[in-house]
C-alpha cells in the first residue's frame, strides 16, 4: 500500500472528514431523540393501518436514494411551502445547505434507527412495566428507569447503524447538497469527485478509510450484539428467556 | 368489614369473592387455563378490558404482584432491584434486611441477576415486592421453582407478615395440599369462573367434585403438646455424641415433661398434637402454625395496624407447647380399622395416629369400575362439642375393603394414618 501517503491528507480532506462525521453525529443524535418515542408508540400500537405506516417508514431502505433525493430537492426548493418557510425563517435556502443535508439524512437513515428500536421494544416483556407500576413507578419513570436500561443494546445499535449509514450516504446528498466544500461536501461526494478528476491515489485513501470505518463499526455492533444481527437489536431484551 | 371484589373479563374470568375480615392468606387454585392468573391481573388492574370492583376495607390499597417469571431488572444487581423497590415504598414496608432474611436471599445481595438460579430469582422477586410495602400481595405461582423446605419457610414468613401487619396475600399454586394447609380461605377457579370461595372445609368438596383433586384432604386444627419421645431420644443421642458430660435418660425425661421451648427443630421433628381430644404424631413438615389466636383487626381499617412484639412472639412460639397448629390429612393415606378396641396403645400397627370416627357417607367414584370408594368420616371428639364443630376426615379405600369389613353409614371405626 505504498500509494497511501500521509501527504495526501490535506486540510481540504480533513474538513471533508470532519463535516461527514459532524453530519453523521447530528443526524444520529436527532434520530435517537425522534425515533425512540416513535418506536415505542409503534411497538404498542395495534391498528389495521400499522403495517402501512411501518411500510412508509421503511421506504428509504428500498427506495433508490436518487428518488428520495429528487423529492427532497423539490420539497426543499424555495418554490415549495417548506422551502419558503425556511427561507423566511433563516434567510437562507434549505437546499444545498448543511441544515438541508441533516433533514435529508434524518429521513434517509430513519429506518436504520427505527428497526432495531422497534424490534427491541416489541420483544421486551411488557410485564416489566407492570412490575414497575406495581412498585409505584409512574409510566414515565418506568420507561426511564426500567425500559431504557433494558433496551440499551437496541439503542446503541440504532445509533451505530444510523451513524455508519449517514457516513456512507451518497445519492441523497448529491441531489440536495451538491458539492460545496465545507458546507455539503461529504466523503462519498469528495470520493466521486476525485474519481472523476482521475485522482486515484486520493480516491484510494478515501475508499480504504470508508471501508475500514464501516468494517469496524459493524464488527463492534456484531460483537456488542453477541453475534446476532445488529439490525434486530434484540440481545438481552428478555433475560428471563435463558431460564 | 369484609374484603370483597367482583371481576368480569369476558371469556377469561368472572365471579365475585367475599372474604372474612380475618382472612389474610388466600389460596387460589384450579386447573391450568382456568383463569387464575387473569383473576390476579384483574385485581392488579392490568387488564384494561376488565370490570373490577373491589372493596379492600376503606383504604388506599397498594397492590404488589410477583409473577412465576421473577422479572427482576437485569440492569442492576439484587440489591439494586431491592433499592428500586424502596423508591415508592409505603409507610409500613419492611426493611431490605428483614425481607432478604425472611426470603432466604441475604447471601444474594451483591449478585448479578443473570447469575441467579430460577429459585433464587423467585426469592428475590418476593423480597422486592415486600420492601415496597403492598397491602395486597398477589403471588402467581411465584414460589414454583423454590425447594420445598425453603418454600415452607418463606410461606411461614409471609403468613407471619400477614398476621402482624397490614398485608393480605393471594397465592396461586398447583400444590393444593400445601395451599389447603396454609390458607385462611380458598378460591377455586374453573373454566373462567370463580366456582367456590370460603374456608378450606367448604371449598374442598367443590374442588373434588370439579375434578381438581383426586382425593380430598382434611384440614385439622390442633394444639401442640410437646415434641414426641422418639425425636427427643434421637436428639439426645446426638448430643451425647458431641458432649460427653450429658447423660441421656434424665435429660430426656426432663425435656418430655417440661418442654416448652423446642430449640431449633427441623422438618423431621415429630410433635405430639392434640386434635379433638385425641393425640396425633405429626412431623413438622406436615403441620403449620395456626393464626387463629392472633388478634388482627382489619375491621378497624388497615391504616393504624403496626406489628407488635407480642404478636411476633406468639407466631415465633406457635410450635411450642400450647401453640395452635393446622395439619392436612390426605384421604389416600387414611386406612380404616373396625376393631375399635385397638387404639394406639394396644395396636400392633406401626401407624401411630388413630382417630375414633363415625362413617357419615360412602361415596362411589364416578367410574364404578375404579374399585375405590370415598368415605366421609366425622371425628368423634373426646371433649363435648356440637356436631358442627366436629372435624371431618376423608378416606379412600377399595370396594373390596368396604365389603370385607362390611362398612356402613353411621358405623364406628378407627381411622389410621401417618403424618411423617
Amino acid at each position: 500500500m505504498g500509494y497511501v501517503d500521509a501527504d495526501m491528507v490535506n486540510a481540504e480532506m480533513l474538513n471533508t472528514v470532519l463535516l461527514t462525521f459532524k453530519l453523521a453525529l447530528v443526524t444520529s443524535v436527532l434520530l435517537l431523540i425522534i425515533v425512540m418515542p416513535l418506536a415505542w408508540i409503534l411497538a404498542n400500537w395495534q391498528h389495521k393501518a400499522k403495517s402501512l405506516v411501518l411500510s412508509v417508514l421503511a421506504l428509504p431502505l428500498v427506495l433508490p436514494p436518487t428518488v428520495l433525493g429528487f423529492y427532497l430537492l423539490i420539497a426543499f426548493s424555495p418554490q415549495s411551502a417548506l422551502g419558503q418557510w425556511w427561507l423566511a425563517l433563516t434567510g437562507s435556502t434549505l437546499v444545498f445547505s448543511f441544515q438541508g443535508l441533516v433533514l435529508g439524512s434524518l429521513i434517509y437513515s430513519l429506518p436504520f434507527a427505527l428497526q432495531p428500536l422497534y424490534s427491541g421494544f416489541v420483544q421486551l416483556d411488557k410485564r416489566y412495566l407492570e412490575v414497575a407500576s406495581s412498585l409505584g413507578f409512574s409510566r414515565l419513570e418506568g420507561l426511564y428507569r426500567i425500559v431504557l436500561p433494558l433496551c440499551k443494546a437496541p439503542i446503541i445499535v440504532a445509533f451505530g447503524l444510523s451513524f455508519a449509514h449517514t457516513v456512507g450516504e451518497f445519492g441523497v446528498v448529491l441531489m440536495i447538497g451538491g458539492n460545496i466544500p465545507g458546507e455539503t461536501q461529504v466523503l462519498s461526494i469528495a470520493l466521486y469527485e476525485q474519481v472523476e478528476a482521475l485522482e486515484y491515489e486520493r480516491a484510494h485513501v478515501m475508499s480504504l478509510g470508508l471501508l475500514v470505518f464501516s468494517f469496524i463499526v459493524l464488527a463492534l455492533l456484531y460483537r456488542f450484539n453477541g453475534g446476532a444481527d445488529p439490525s434486530s437489536g434484540t440481545r438481552n431484551i428478555d433475560p428471563e428467556r435463558k431460564r | 368489614m369484609s374484603v370483597a371484589f367482583e371481576v368480569l373479563l369476558p371469556s377469561r374470568i368472572e365471579g365475585r369473592v367475599e372474604l372474612r375480615a380475618s382472612s389474610s392468606f388466600i389460596g387460589i387454585t384450579g386447573p391450568s387455563g382456568a383463569g387464575k392468573s387473569s383473576l390476579l391481573r384483574c385485581i392488579a388492574g392490568f387488564e384494561k378490558g376488565a370490570l373490577t370492583q373491589a372493596n379492600w376495607g376503606n383504604m388506599s390499597t397498594k397492590i404488589g404482584i410477583v409473577f412465576q417469571q421473577p422479572l427482576l431488572f437485569p440492569h442492576v444487581n439484587v440489591e439494586g432491584n431491592l433499592q428500586l423497590a424502596t423508591r415508592h415504598a409505603s409507610e409500613h414496608a419492611i426493611s431490605i434486611n428483614e425481607a432478604v432474611k425472611g426470603c432466604h436471599c441475604e447471601h444474594l445481595l451483591s449478585k448479578q441477576i443473570a447469575t441467579l438460579s430460577g429459585g433464587e430469582a423467585q426469592r428475590v422477586a418476593i423480597a422486592r415486592a415486600l420492601v415496597n410495602g403492598p397491602h395486597i400481595l398477589l403471588l402467581d405461582e411465584s414460589l414454583s421453582a423454590i425447594d420445598a423446605v425453603t418454600r415452607r419457610h418463606i410461606y411461614a414468613f409471609l403468613r407471619h407478615l400477614c398476621a402482624v401487619s397490614q398485608l393480605t396475600c393471594f397465592v396461586v399454586s398447583h400444590d393444593i395440599d400445601e395451599l389447603l394447609l396454609l390458607s385462611d380461605e380458598m378460591i377455586y377457579v374453573c373454566a373462567g369462573k370463580i366456582k367456590a370461595v370460603g374456608n378450606v372445609d367448604s371449598v374442598v368438596p367443590n374442588m373434588y367434585q370439579g375434578g381438581a383433586i383426586h382425593t380430598p384432604s382434611a384440614i385439622l386444627n390442633g394444639v401442640v403438646e410437646c415434641i414426641a419421645e422418639a425425636t427427643l431420644s434421637s436428639h439426645a443421642e446426638e448430643s451425647t455424641h458431641t458432649n460427653a458430660e450429658k447423660t441421656t435418660h434424665p435429660e430426656q425425661e426432663m425435656l418430655i415433661e417440661h418442654a416448652t421451648d423446642f430449640g431449633e427443630p427441623d422438618q423431621n421433628t415429630v410433635y405430639q398434637v392434640i386434635v379433638s381430644g385425641q393425640r396425633l404424631y405429626v412431623s413438622q413438615k406436615s403441620l403449620i402454625a395456626a393464626r387463629s389466636s392472633i388478634v388482627r383487626s382489619k375491621v378497624a381499617s388497615f391504616s393504624e395496624c403496626e406489628p407488635n412484639q407480642a404478636d411476633k412472639n406468639e407466631i415465633d412460639n406457635s410450635l411450642s407447647a400450647g401453640g395452635q397448629v393446622r395439619l392436612a390429612v390426605k384421604a389416600s393415606e387414611v386406612s380404616i380399622d373396625t376393631n375399635t378396641a385397638a387404639m394406639t396403645e394396644n395396636s400392633t400397627s406401626s401407624i401411630l395416629n388413630s382417630l375414633n370416627c363415625v362413617i357419615e357417607d360412602i361415596t362411589h367414584f364416578d367410574n364404578h369400575k375404579s374399585g375405590r370408594v370415598l368415605l366421609n368420616l366425622r371425628i368423634i371428639n373426646q371433649n363435648d362439642m356440637s356436631e358442627d364443630e366436629q372435624p371431618a376426615l376423608h378416606a379412600v379405600i377399595s370396594t373390596l375393603s368396604v365389603s370385607r369389613l362390611q362398612l356402613a353409614k353411621n358405623m364406628l371405626v378407627i381411622a389410621r394414618f401417618k403424618l411423617l
